[in-house]
Parts: C-alpha cells; structure tokens; sequence
C-alpha cells in the first residue's frame, strides 16, 4: 500500500518509536486513518523543537524528509491548542474590569461593616467565631468572611438538590428561603429543567438501558459491596476483568481502578514520589492533584498554564540546579497535567509536552478526569485527540464519573507500574474496592464505546459522534451572538464569561426561571474577577434542546450586559476565517 | 538722575567655550561653591556642641559603609549557568526509575493475593482452581451480616431503576440526591447530631476533614495507635501534633497540661489556637476501644 510504505519511511528513521510497528507502520494493528498524516504538516512546532534538532537523532532522520516528529504529523488535522489564543482578558473593555473591582470592594466593604455592627449588637449570633471558656473560636474571623457574607448571598445557586436521574432533563427539588439563605425549606414541587450542569457528557446517566440491565444482572450474581479493603478480601474476579478492560480502552498494559476519584490522585501521588523528587505542576491543577502532591511531601514546582515556554524554562532550571541548598541532582522529576481543564475548556498541549518528555526525560503524568471517553475520535481522552502513543505518557489517570455514569477513578500504565501500585499504594491497601453496581456500568459502558457489545455495536460511536456536534455547534453559536467564550474547539465544557459578583447569581436565577439548570462558578475555583458560567454539554441534548437553551442565553445576555464581543471581528479558533458579528 | 542705558560699562565678553582655562574656572566656581556650603553647614550645625558634629560623622560614616559593603544573596542560592552547561547537565542527568522493582516478597505477595468469585458473605467461593469450596469469610468487614440480606439487596435493585448508577456531579453542582440529604438526616439522627455530612470514601472523608478545621499553627494531641488515614490527614493539615501512648489517660493528662502551660507562658498577645485531640472509637489496627468518659472529662477541664 502506498500510503503505508511512506509511513514506513516517516515512522523507521527516527528512533522515537519504542514499541514495534508492523509494516504498515502501524500500532497494534489499528488501522487509524488519522496516523497516516501528510508529511507537510508545516504547523506548529513548539520552540523546544529546537532542542531536538540539536539531538543527534533527528538530525540522522533529517536526511530523509524535514522529519516531523510522529506526534506533529499526526496533529496536522488538528490545531495546536497554543497557536493565537487570544489572551482571556485582552479583548475585555476595562469599563468591565473597573466596575468588576469596584463590586467586589463594596461587597467587602459591606461585609465587614455588618460583622463589626453584628458583633456590637447581636453578639449570640457570632458564638463560633469568639473565645469562649477558655474554648479557641472554631472558625476564624477572616477566612469565613467569605463563606459567612459574600457566599452566604448566592448560596441558592449551589447544592441544589435533585431527584431521580440527572440526565439531559432533570428533576430540580424547589426551594424557598426565607431568611436571606441561612436555611431552605422544600416548596414540594419538582420542576424538570434542562440540564447543562451535570458531567454527563456521554449520556450514560440512565436508569433504564442496556447499562442498567447488566448492573442489574451483575449485582444478582455478585452481591452488592465488597465490604473490604482491595488488598485484603477486595479483588474478585469483575474487578479483574474490568482493569484488564479498562487497560485496553485507554491503550496501556494494565491498570488499577480506585473507589474515589478525588482519592485516586491525593493517594496514589505520594506512592509515586517521595521527598528528593520535583513535582512540576501547572497552575490551575485541580486540588486532588495539589492534595496528593503535598502529601507526597516533594518539592512542587509550578509553572504557567498551558505555556510551554515556562514548562521548558521550569525544568532546564530544576534540571541544572539540582535539589535546593545541596545542589544534587533530583531523584525523579514528575510533570503533572490535565487533559481537559474544566473551568477553562482547554486541552493541555500534549504533543509539545511529550517532544520534551523525550529531550529532557522526567515522567508524565495526565489527568484524565474529564476528557476520557468525551474526547478524541474513538473516546480515548486527549492521547486519542491529539494521536499520541498512550506509552509516552507514564501515568494516566482519569475518573468514571464524568463520561461513563459511574463513580471512581483508576490510574493506568505498565505492568510494573500497576504492580507496585497494588502493594505499595494507600488507595489500593487502605481503602475500599469499588463496589459491584459502579463496576458493572464502568464494564457495561466501556464496552459500549469500544463497539465490543453485540446488541448495541454501534450506540457507543454514535454518543461519541453526537457530543462531538454538539460541542461544536453550542460552542460556535456562542461566540456567533457574542459572547465571551474560553476553550478550545471540541471540548465538551463550554465556559462562559460573567466577570461581574452580581452578574453570577442572576445569570443563575434567571435560567431558571426559564427552566434551565446551569452551573455558575467563581473565587477560590477561579480567580476572582474572572467568574464564569460553565456548560457540560451532553450527547443526551438533542438540537431542540440546544436551541432552546442558546435562545434563551442570548436573551439573558442582553439583559444582563455581557455580550463583550458583540459587533467586533474577533478570530476565535473555532472558525477559521473571521465572521463579522451582527 | 539716572545715567543713561548705553553710558553704563558694556557687559564683559563671555569667553569662547572649549578654553581650558573657563573651564576649569567652571569647576572651580563649582567645587568653590560647594566647599564653603559645607563649611557654612558644618558651622551651622556645630551650634557648640562637639558631640552632635561628632555624631552626624558617625552616621554619615555609617551609611557610606552600608551602602558599600558586600551583599549577599541568601534566598535563592542558585548558580548561574550558561545554556550550554545547561544542556550538558541535561543530558547528564539520569532520573531513577518510576517505581523500583518488586522484592521477592512483595512478587509472592502479589501472586498469593486471593481472587473472589461471586458475592462477598460470611461464606465466600476463591476463583482458585483447586480450592472452590466456599469459605468461612474471616476478612471482610461484614459486622452486622448485612452483606447476605436480601432486603437490602432488593431495595439496591430498586434505586438502580429509579436513580441510574452516578450522580454525576459533584453535591455542590446539581449532584446532591434527595436520598442523600435524607441519609444525612438518617446518621445525624442514629449518631444524636443535628446535622451530618455525607463523604464518598472513608479515606477521604478523614482526609477532608482533619485539615478543615485544624491548620498551621493550631495543636492536635492524638492516639498513637490511630489508623493511616488519620496520620496521613495530620501530615496534611501542617498543625503541631503531640502523640499520647495508646489508651493511656495518665499520659494524655500529662500532655494536656504541658500544652496548656506553653500557651499560658507565651502570653495573652498570641490568639489562641485551636485544640483537638484525634482519636478513634474502635481502633481498626488493635481493636481496642477508647475509654471515652474519661477523654471527655479531661477534654472538658484542660
């Protein structure tokens, strides 16, 4: 095949491959179309491409074609998350910036004002925050002045209880406060909204479907828990067979599967480094990751998001300096990114981070908490998207909450990896193995989206297809009506920016009162100007929805005033040439 | 009456600029002009008294020599390097391996783990292939014998078709069930609180809680005996931890004391931190239970 004998040429000159290819030049057989890219691919490459030109290795590969690496030849269809994304706050009219500032000064202000006036005059009210008997004040005036006053003012926009399934629509419990949010009582009517809220990207979340029958049949066979610790009387033989499924789905050797997914970060890091090794992390990791990092007890480094350059710099630093004071060299160097941040809809740059993988050798670890199973033409996460040998990555991780409508997580890699993991991890000695229901739909849904299941061959690409769309589509009309959009094109979490504290609550209100279910985010989770309205989009929305849901944004975003872009020729990565606005 | 404009002596010639001769005027009408402002501050300032021309000395002196004296960069303590030594060092520079090889014990470990086939009770099946008889199950937690209830297991069929498997999201976004709050009603009611919060794991609920209330700087006095998640959450929330001998109230007495003692020593100044003492109800590494009466009255007098 002609195509396969230049892929031969591409692929055996260069001594990055490590795992053999058949003659096709390809792994494992798979026939993906995506890995046979033109060889022209002119985009893209990263300042540390540099670096591996003055590697030996490239240079010998050099004489065949100007050798792309696989990874930037294979990302020709796809463009480089780096390239001319406008910075966040670049296009924002600093009329917006000042009143945002202002906003949050007065809300201070009044905070404090009330607490000093409260203190004076209704002292009962304020017992936990003052000593008494000898007893240190359990919460601390300062840190909850924000949970107490600002927090306290939009409390109804969060923890919003619901019943029954939490699918495209879903069952919102009414509730009414009648003392400026300290309690809420139930009205007793419940009102089915439109949910662009919930992680159910896939739209597994269901109660009746080929998924909830094998967990049906699973837990008549197998009981309902483990009620034990994974390494004592936890491992059955479901367990096993779900690692090996799961090993396969992501492209590794084995894996491990954990019953938490906020525990499968803060309890498997530490197993991995200890004091002596540098964990160098992005700036907006998510807090299991920080968690597990400070419990490991290295030295945490971090570095700009997504900026490579600051990656690069970071570690050419910690590279030649060694360990701080002594200056001998760092036993291990572990890098640690997301797949796909979820306040921000943006990928992390694999491609870039595995060309310095190779240059500089320290470990990689991805969390795939949100982008496995939503991203990548088969719904392999961001190794799938961005067509990057699973192999090159060290440790990855991702959770079953989010694309498959279970719960948990599991870290993925090679044998000896998961190995070591098993004895020497506190997630797989101390705490409990997943219980059997969760297990059946992990195993029922994966098998879905690898097409393995008989009845049901091609449900698992089609989900896979219609989040695609959807995505796409919620995301281009967004930024069509103005908008101001975060993300990268493609990814199931839609950000949008309010910036205002007043803004945030009543976008949230307002929504639902046109029943649609949204959730809105702010400080700690994000620096605090930048507040932002976050949609999970779903493959269970159909069109009608989405439309239903964009009018009635466009409409809120009239009254609210936060259509920034509007009238302007913006050039966003979704659209490829720019779009005057209307 | 005033003599006339033009009979007043012409202006005298400015010399021509680049003679070395004004020009060293220039300077010496500078240095001449600053010299005899110092010698009219230093008699200004004399105002007969030695003693403070002396100390004005002293300062100015002082300030030349701080200004002037060799500074060190203690913070950072980094070498600068050029980037070709940098890339040498790069490449030089060998990481150990991710996670080292497996010990012969720890490789049987492994190969002895036993697998379960089928439901967990009090008689459990092992996928071995010899042995399929069904065992007595001495090792999972199983205290109530609710693993082989079929109540409980109906009512599991039921929720499946009601609610589906996950709630997909977090309690804070839209995944807070109200089977859940009521749960919560239900422990807080079993225990006799007034409200409970309900955690996914039982690793991470210590994990989350611990470092919530107790941070740096505040004094957590703890079992010896507690169990990892426990020791791990301490670790996490970086406050001062005192470990007392297991179940020894003598000990712990004695410790209380010395805490209070350093804090009553330091002064009314400091706030003062928060107090807890850590321990479990029923140890899962020993299986003691903890004499309860005697901790709380001790909690209630130091």
């Amino acid at each position: 095949m002609g195509k396969g004998q230049r892929a031969t040429q591409v692929y055996k000159s260069t001594e990055f491959i490590e795992h053999a290819r058949d003659s096709d030049g390809l792994i494992n057989g798979s026939s993906d179309p995506f890995k046979l890219a033109p060889s022209n691919s002119s985009s893209l490459l990263v300042d540390s491409e540099k670096a591996l030109k003055a590697n030996k290795l490239a240079s010998a590969s050099a004489s065949v074609e100007p050798a792309p690496t696989t990874a930037a030849a294979a990302t020709a269809n796809y463009p480089s998350p780096q390239a001319e994304r406008p910075s966040e706050l670049e296009s924002v009219p600093s009329f917006i910036l000042v009143t945002t500032y202002l906003s949050f000064l007065m809300l201070i202000v009044f905070a404090h004002l009330r607490d000093f006036f409260g203190k004076l005059l209704h002292p009962e009210e304020y017992v936990q925050l003052r000593e008494q008997n000898g007893y240190a004040p359990m919460v601390s005036d300062f840190e909850s002045l924000w949970t107490r006053r600002l927090y306290g003012r939009i409390r109804d926009c969060f923890n919003r209880p619901i019943t029954g399934v939490a699918g495209g629509h879903v069952n919102l419990l009414e509730r009414v406060s009648h003392d400026a949010n300290a309690t809420f009582e139930f009205t007793g009517r419940v009102r089915n909204v439109l949910n662009l809220a919930s992680y159910n990207y896939l739209g597994f979340a269901q109660s009746e479907g080929p998924c909830a029958d094998k967990v049906e049949q699973a837990m008549r066979e197998n009981g309902v828990t483990q009620a034990s610790t994974r390494a004592e009387a936890g491992t059955t033989r479901l367990l096993a067979e779900t690692e090996d499924m799961v090993a396969r789905f992501v492209g590794t050797e084995a894996s491990l599967i954990v019953s938490m997914g906020y525990a499968t970060n803060a309890l498997n890091i530490p197993a991995l480094v200890s004091r002596g090794c540098l964990i160098i992390s992005d700036e907006l990791n998510h807090n299991s990751l920080v968690s597990g990092a400070r419990l490991s007890g290295a030295t945490i480094r971090v570095f700009k998001h997504n900026n490579m350059q600051s990656l690069e710099e970071q570690l050419r630093r910690s590279i030649s300096q060694g360990q701080p004071r002594t200056h001998r060299p760092w036993k291990k160097i572990l890098v640690v990114v997301e797949g796909l941040y979820s306040m921000e809809g943006e990928f992390c740059d694999l491609p870039a981070i595995v060309r310095l993988r190779r240059r500089y050798g320290f470990y990689l670890f991805v969390d795939e908490a949100h982008s496995i199973g939503a991203l990548g033409k088969r719904g392999r996460g961001v190794c799938d998207h961005f067509n990057v040998d699973p192999h090159d990555v060290d440790v990855l991780m991702g959770t079953f909450t989010k694309s498959f409508g279970a719960a948990g997580g599991y870290i993925a890699g090679s044998k000896a990896l998961i190995n070591y993991l098993r004895l020497h991890s506190h997630s797989a000695v101390y705490a409990e193995a997943m219980s059997v229901p969760v297990l059946a739909q992990v195993s029922a849904s994966m098998r879905m989206i690898m097409g393995e299941d008989r009845e049901h061959a091609l449900e698992g690409q089609q989900r896979l297809d219609q989040l695609a769309v959807n995505a796409r589509y919620f995301a281009r009309r967004l930024a069509e009506m103005g908008f101001m959009t975060l993300g990268d094109s493609g990814s199931p979490v839609v950000p949008l920016l309010l910036f205002s504290p007043a803004k945030i609550p009543a976008f949230s209100r307002e929504c639902l009162k046109r029943k649609i279910a949204v959730v809105v985010v702010s400080y700690p989770a994000t620096p605090i100007i930048t507040g932002r309205v976050r949609f999970c989009i779903s493959a269970s929305h159909t069109r009608e929805d989405l439309d239903y849901a964009l009018e009635n944004i466009s409409e809120i975003g009239d009254l609210l005033m936060i259509k920034f872009h509007q009238g302007k020729t913006i050039e966003t990565t979704q659209t490829t040439e720019t779009k005057k606005l209307e | 009456m005033d003599p006339p404009l033009d009979t007043l002596a012409p202006p005298t010639p400015s010399p021509p600029a680049g003679d070395p001769a004004t020009e060293r005027g220039f300077f010496h009408t500078a240095w001449d002009f600053s010299f005899r402002m110092g010698i009219r501050y230093i008699k200004s300032s004399y105002k007969d008294d030695p003693f403070r021309t002396f100390l004005e000395l002293c300062l100015i002196g002082f300030i030349i020599w701080y200004i002037t004296k060799q500074k060190y960069n203690i913070g950072t303590n980094e070498i600068t390097l050029s980037d070709k030594e940098i890339d040498e060092l790069v490449d030089d520079w060998k990481p150990e391996p991710l996670v080292p090889d497996l010990t012969e014990f720890e490789r049987e470990t492994l190969e002895k783990a036993i697998m379960i086939e089928g439901p967990n009770g009090t008689k459990v099946r092992l996928a071995s292939a010899t042995n399929s008889k069904p065992l007595l199950n001495f090792a999972s937690y199983n205290f109530l014998g609710f693993l082989d209830n079929p109540d409980i297991e109906n009512h599991a069929h039921e929720t499946l078709r009601k609610y589906g498997v996950g709630s997909c999201g977090p309690p804070g976004f839209y995944g807070t069930l109200d089977v859940h709050m009521e749960l919560e009603k239900q422990v807080a009611a079993f225990i006799g609180h007034s409200t409970a919060i309900l955690y996914s794991q039982a690793f991470a609920a210590t994990l989350s809680v611990i470092p919530c209330f107790s941070k740096r700087g505040d004094i957590i006095v703890a079992d010896e005996g507690v169990n990892l998640p426990i020791q791990q959450a301490i670790v996490l929330s970086r406050s001062k931890v005192y470990w007392y001998k297991h179940n020894d109230m003598a000990d712990l007495e004695r410790i209380l004391k010395d805490v209070n003692k350093q804090l009553h020593g330091r002064g009314a100044k400091n706030v003062l931190p928060r107090k807890f003492i850590i321990t479990e109800g029923l140890f899962q590494n020993t299986g003691d239970i903890t004499p309860l009466k005697d901790l709380v009255e001790l909690k209630h007098r130091y």
